[in-house]
């Protein structure tokens, strides 16, 4: 059986040499801290792409979007209109386009004016 | 002028009022941090994030209790996800610690309580600690090093005064437990 009067003063002796209080820092240690504090509050927060390594970044994405955007509304340059149309259309002055009346209906303006 | 007139200031949009809240409490945050850390220098990062964390947190603070049991609450739970993070990554048992160092124990818990540190001793310190569950260090740090009293542990931790009352207990006995063969030839 375990005496508590011996535990207390073995307590007494175990906080005595690990449960010390630390130090208490100087005022000047104390304003530097609240220094060091207050300009973390007081710091804008900044957009991630604004730190000076990522700066770049708003440009060339910006420029990659425009050349995608270009890309895709050119019309596909491997499309050309049948031959029949061209040679319909030479003689009226017609530029065949894509999107243009079908060739029926070409023909039948050629026809037309003839 | 009052802690809860300089809470009411900083949530008006006083940023400068921080600055003694923060001048005011520094000593025993530090302190805490101080005592469950192993340097000075990861103790001073702590305790700024400890501010940091509280003026973000302040919006919601509506004075329930007094700044500084709010303050406590949030230090000890930073403290205590420090402790339990380094807790994860600690590689030392408590055997192999008194297996090198059992001397130096033993030489810390001989000398007069009042006799300086060392850096070494320092050290030693914080690896016994270290050994010990994180909320054992925590509640052992308020009690014996802030001089917290049950009331503001259980509030500090958030827990009730029976759970703070059983918590210290446990731990104490554990702290002793572990040390035992090294006191008694002490005590006799």
């Amino acid at each position: 059986m375990r005496d508590p009067e011996t535990d207390e003063k073995l307590w007494t002796r175990i906080a005595a040499a690990f449960l010390r209080a630390p130090s208490r820092p100087s005022s000047l240690e104390t304003e530097a801290f609240v220094s060091k504090v207050m300009a973390r509050l007081e710091r804008p927060a900044e957009a991630p792409w604004s730190s000076a390594g990522l700066r770049w970044l708003v440009p060339a994405v910006s420029f990659a979007l425009a050349v995608s955007g270009l890309l895709i509304a050119r019309p596909d340059p491997r499309f050309t209109p049948p031959e029949d149309v061209v040679l319909l259309a030479e003689g009226s002055g017609a530029v065949p386009q894509v999107g243009m009346p079908s060739t029926d209906e070409l023909v039948a303006m050629v026809m037309e004016r003839e | 002028m009052d802690d809860k007139e300089l809470v009411l200031q900083v949530q008006a949009g006083e940023q400068d009022a921080f600055a003694e809240l923060v001048r005011r409490n520094h000593a025993w945050v530090l302190g805490l941090c101080a005592a469950t850390l192993s340097d000075r220098s990861a103790a001073d990062d702590a305790a700024q994030e400890v501010f940091l964390k509280a003026y973000k947190s302040l919006p919601q603070f509506k004075g329930g209790s007094s700044f500084s049991t709010w303050l406590h609450r949030i230090a000890s739970n930073h403290c205590l996800d420090l402790l339990r993070s380094r807790s994860r990554r600690k590689t030392e048992s408590w055997d192999e610690l008194l297996e090198k160092e059992g001397e130096h124990v033993h030489r810390l818990l001989a000398a007069p309580p009042d006799e300086g540190r060392s850096r070494e001793d320092a050290d030693l310190v914080q690896r016994v600690l270290a050994c010990l569950p994180p909320d054992y260090q925590l509640v052992l740090t308020l009690r014996e090093v802030q001089g917290l009293s049950y009331d503001e542990i259980a509030a500090a931790m958030g827990c009730s005064l029976d759970s703070v009352k059983a918590r210290l207990q446990r731990a104490r006995r554990d702290f002793t437990e572990r040390l035992r063969h090294f006191l008694e030839p002490l005590s006799v």
